[in-house]
Formats: structure tokens, sequence, C-alpha cells
């Protein structure tokens, strides 16, 4: 079986956050909220590097292992989903998550959030598939329909990948082979010189 | 004379504090229970339809058809 996973390529992500614009649109995200956002290393200098980071539907979730509730369940092919009936907004996911990918709606008197919100895959929860009461909960159920999720299929440069681990692994794998094989014929170092040290 | 009458009081504020602070420790014996977590196992809410959905080879195909997409044109 399939696992699925997300991997974003830095050196071809240029920042421009249309996968954070694809999540908001597909899932209608409140305001408030980021599902997906894009990080940027050493922004404004020469080599700076982004990527897009979600939920990355981990192997043995910390989050569901921290959840005083139980919650959080993992598909067949590893998409880590969380039930917000079940869900008290405790925050402990948010604490125990290395990628800070548990959201809260709000933020009221004596610290009280709201349920918990994060990347479902664009998979939706546990509610019957793509209904009202599971679109106004989790957002989109894509994977039901035979799709992959809205952010990765919308990338333009194609750096962020979504899909099983081991075609995903493949395809980075050439990727990287290709690069590596690529004469330095362009790129900062070559226009401006080894100074910047930008390549 | 002063020295003489301050030595059995420091000895009693010594022996008072001793006795204030007994049993104010933390045991630095802490147990891990870290079989509790069993993943997937947990989880007692509703079963997500999308999991039955899950298990036909034909929707696997079709999302991994559906990769192909994002693969350099």
């Amino acid at each position: 079986m399939a696992r699925m996973k997300f991997l974003c390529d830095a050196e071809r992500c240029i920042e421009c956050n249309g996968c954070v614009t694809a999540c908001k649109n597909e899932n209608e995200v409140p305001w408030g909220i980021n599902r997906r956002r894009v990080m940027t290393l050493n922004d404004g200098q020469p080599g700076e590097k982004s990527i897009s980071v979600a939920c990355m539907h981990c192997t043995d979730a910390p989050c569901a292992a921290v959840c005083p509730t139980d919650c959080f369940y993992t598909t067949v092919n590893g998409i880590v989903l969380h039930n917000k009936d079940t869900c008290i907004g405790c925050g402990y996911c948010f604490y125990a998550c290395p990628f800070g990918a548990p959201q809260y709606p709000q933020e009221e008197a004596f610290g009280a959030r709201g349920k918990m919100d994060k990347c479902t895959f664009c998979a939706g929860g546990p509610e019957e598939d793509n209904s009202e009461a599971e679109f106004t909960k989790y957002g989109s159920n894509r994977i039901a329909e035979g799709k992959l999720p809205a952010c990765a299929e919308m990338c333009a440069t194609k750096a962020l990948l979504a899909g099983d681990g081991d075609m995903v692994a493949d395809i980075y794998r050439k990727r990287v082979l290709k690069r590596a094989g690529r004469p330095q014929t362009w790129g900062w170092g070559r226009a401006y010189g080894a100074g910047l040290g930008a390549e | 004379m002063i020295r003489w009458l301050l030595r059995p009081a420091l000895l009693v504020l010594v022996l008072l504090l001793a006795g204030g602070l007994a049993g104010c420790y933390e045991s630095s014996d802490v147990t891990l229970n870290m079989a509790r977590h069993e993943k997937g196992d947990t989880y007692k809410g509703k079963t997500d339809p999308l999991m039955a959905k899950l298990e036909d080879a034909d929707l696997q195909d079709e999302l991994n058809a559906r990769f192909e997409n994002q693969t350099d044109r």
C-alpha cells in the first residue's frame, strides 16, 4: 500500500504562495488559519531558499501520541486525519508537532481555543465523503474523488510534490542526479563571481 | 555573650528549616510508559468512509495516474 507524502523541492520553490492560496480556496480555510505556509530561509540574502510547510502526515505522528482524547487516526495510505467532534482544543498536538501544523480558529478569554484544524491532504474527515458536514468541518475531500491535494497540483514550478512516497522520492532522486550533472554555465556563481557564494 | 545566645537560636532556625523542607523534593525516578500509545489503536471515533474506499486498488491507481501530472512537463 502506498504511503502518501509531501515533498517540497527547495531548489524549485519560488515563494509564490500559490500552494497557500490553492489550499485556502479549495478548503475555504477561515481567516487566521494557514494549513500551509511558505517559509523562507536567509530571506533577502543571495541564495535564499523557500519551502512550503504543512502537516507532513508523519508515520508515527507525535500529535496522535499526545492527544488526550485520541481524536487522530491514520488512513491505510498514511494520511493523518482527526475528528473535530472529539477534539477539545487543548493544544497538546500543537506543542508536539515539529512543523507547527495544528492551527486553532480562535483565541478567547482564558486561552480557550476552538477545534484544531490542520492539513488533511485534501482527504476530509470522518464524515460522509464530500458531504456538506465534511466540507464545513474539514474542507474538500479530493482523495475520495481520485485527486491529489490542490496545493501540489497547483504548484507552477512542480516544487511541491504530493503522492505515493516512493514515486515522490523517485522524481526527487532523478532531479538531484540531473542537477549534479548540469554544467555550471549559468547561475549566481557564474554571473556575479564566487564572492557571493550563492550557488 | 551575644554569641552564646545566638548559637541555640541558629540551631533552632536550622532545625525548623530542615523540618519545614522535609518532603519538599521531586523524585527523579520518572517512569515513562511508552508502551501506552499504540499507533492507530487508540482512535474511538466514528469510522471514516474513506478508509473503505482506499482499500480499492482502482482508486490507488487513479491517484498514481494523477501523480504523473506533477512530473516535469
